[in-house]
């Protein structure tokens, strides 16, 4: 859901590097806490998770403008560590084959790093206090919530232009400067941008909410009821994949 | 997306690229970036395109194809671009330029060379754990996008989709999504203990030969030093 589209060649080598540092530093953390337990045992489980968010992301839904990650999901049955794994892993295969630039890499594995930590994390605290389904719900929209703000950051910061961050069918026509002349003159940009965002019958900032709000919604609900699924089904596998991560 | 049409190609590919060594075409890509990272001229960045477009039709990949799934970078490119067509077309372009030759060098590479070879170069560089869950992500997602393929049509010969109905077709999405995280996570299960088996011990791609040098590598390497000279001499 927060995919965050750049291309290569509009991010500063400054930013993209320093990404790619702080990504792969947590990517070597993550193996490093793995390595403790039984590493061998979750190669093909990482690998596993890894084809599921590509394939998730595969899956049309109509006329709403974004794809599905179910990056909270993966947190969830796979723990913050093999999770991270597994985003850098989608992220660099999408990169090979030009859905988003292979120097954004690092930046798109932050992103939806924290949505899945941030999703784990959230979850395994409320699900002891309410309902899983409930748990897994709001853990969704918090942490999608926290990942959108960082991502709009991340292009507010770089200076790239705020409409990468919009959901993609968008409408883009727009003329903006070349010359990054101020924050006055940025910000005026952002709002052109913004008011040519159309989704059915909103434009502007109300649009851009709406497919936000609609793209949330969505996620949390599929995940949700893919957990209601589990726990009918097959609720051995949330119980047990919980405990493995937590150890 | 086209993973499976991408690997079809880089497996079944005759050209001379498909022939050299991956050590030499992620050189060329190497260059191809850096070059995508320096260059501010529109004529730059068009010559390193054109030479890429003659690469495509000398190893024989369908250049249309191609030129399709070049379509998604070029749409994100034109977005960030317009804002600058005001003050600069020439700037305009650039970005565009710079966006599709970036995703251009990276499918060259991508459809002349199979995913494991990639992946054992990486081997060098990622610790083992990353690049052989890598491996078993691309023998996985194959396997996996049929079965979501088969039961996507199972839903539909079933009734289980209904276009005026979202929450319905939510409902069934989300329970095939389920049945294909079980299955999955029973094959992974199923995959560690054959592995096992085999004596799979952490590391697959140790013996991988990425490094030989061959007689068709002097085409990529020259085609990395012309970019490198045309960015920075010119």
């Amino acid at each position: 859901m927060s995919h965050l589209h750049l291309v290569d060649g509009v991010i500063a080598p400054i930013w993209w590097i320093l990404g790619y540092i702080i990504a792969l530093g947590i990517l070597g953390f993550a193996v490093m806490r793995v390595k403790t337990t039984q590493m061998h045992k979750k190669v093909p489980f990482v690998g596993v998770v890894s084809a599921l968010m590509l394939i998730t992301m595969s899956i049309p839904l109509g006329f709403l403008p974004f794809h599905l990650n179910l990056t909270v999901l993966v947190g969830i049955l796979a723990g913050p560590w093999l999770g991270f794994i597994a985003v850098f892993i989608v992220n660099v295969i999408l990169a090979f084959i030009g859905h988003g630039g292979i120097t954004v890499v690092g930046i798109n594995t932050l992103i939806i790093g924290l949505e899945l930590i941030v999703g784990y994390l959230l979850y395994k605290t409320l699900s002891t206090r309410i309902k899983q389904v409930t748990a897994v719900a709001a853990a969704v929209v918090i942490a999608l919530l926290i990942s959108t703000t960082f991502m709009f950051g991340v292009v507010i910061a770089t200076d790239t232009g705020i409409e990468h961050a919009l959901p993609h069918s968008c409408n883009h026509d727009h003329d903006d400067g070349y010359e990054q002349t101020g924050q006055k003159e940025q910000l005026d940009d952002w709002e052109q941008h913004l008011e040519e965002v159309h989704f059915l019958a909103f434009t502007g900032w109300s649009a851009v909410f709406i497919i936000l709000l609609l793209g949330i919604a969505l996620e949390a609900f599929v995940t949700a009821l893919i957990i209601k699924f589990f726990m009918k089904v097959r609720p051995d596998m949330i119980n047990s994949v919980n405990i493995s991560s937590r150890q | 997306m086209d993973i499976a049409y991408i690997d079809q190609l880089a497996n079944n590919g005759d050209g001379c690229l498909h022939k050299a060594s991956v050590i030499s075409k992620v050189l060329m890509t190497i260059s191809i970036i850096a070059a995508v990272v320096v260059s501010t001229r529109i004529y730059q960045l068009l010559s390193v395109f054109i030479m890429l477009i003659i690469l495509t039709r000398i190893n024989q990949l369908p250049l249309r194809k191609i030129l399709h799934f070049m379509l998604y970078p070029a749409f994100f490119s034109m977005v960030f671009a317009l804002m600058y067509f005001r003050y600069s077309f020439e700037a305009g372009v650039v970005i565009i330029l710079k966006a599709v030759v970036a995703a251009k060098g990276m499918l060259l590479l991508i459809t002349t060379t199979p995913y494991p070879q990639i992946f054992g170069m990486l081997n060098r560089f990622l610790p083992s754990m990353v690049t052989d869950a890598m491996l078993f992500t691309y023998r996985i997602f194959f396997i996996l996008l049929e079965k979501i393929r088969k039961s996507l049509i199972m839903i539909r010969l079933r009734g289980g989709f209904r276009p005026s109905n979202i929450i319905f077709n939510v409902k069934n999405l989300a329970a095939v999504i389920g049945i294909i995280f079980i299955n999955a996570f029973d094959m992974s299960d199923r995959m560690y203990h054959i592995y096992a088996l085999r004596g799979y011990s952490g590391n697959m791609m140790s013996n991988f030969k990425w490094y030989h040098f061959k007689r068709n590598d002097y085409m990529p390497i020259a085609v990395a030093i012309i970019i490198i000279a045309m960015v920075v001499i010119f």
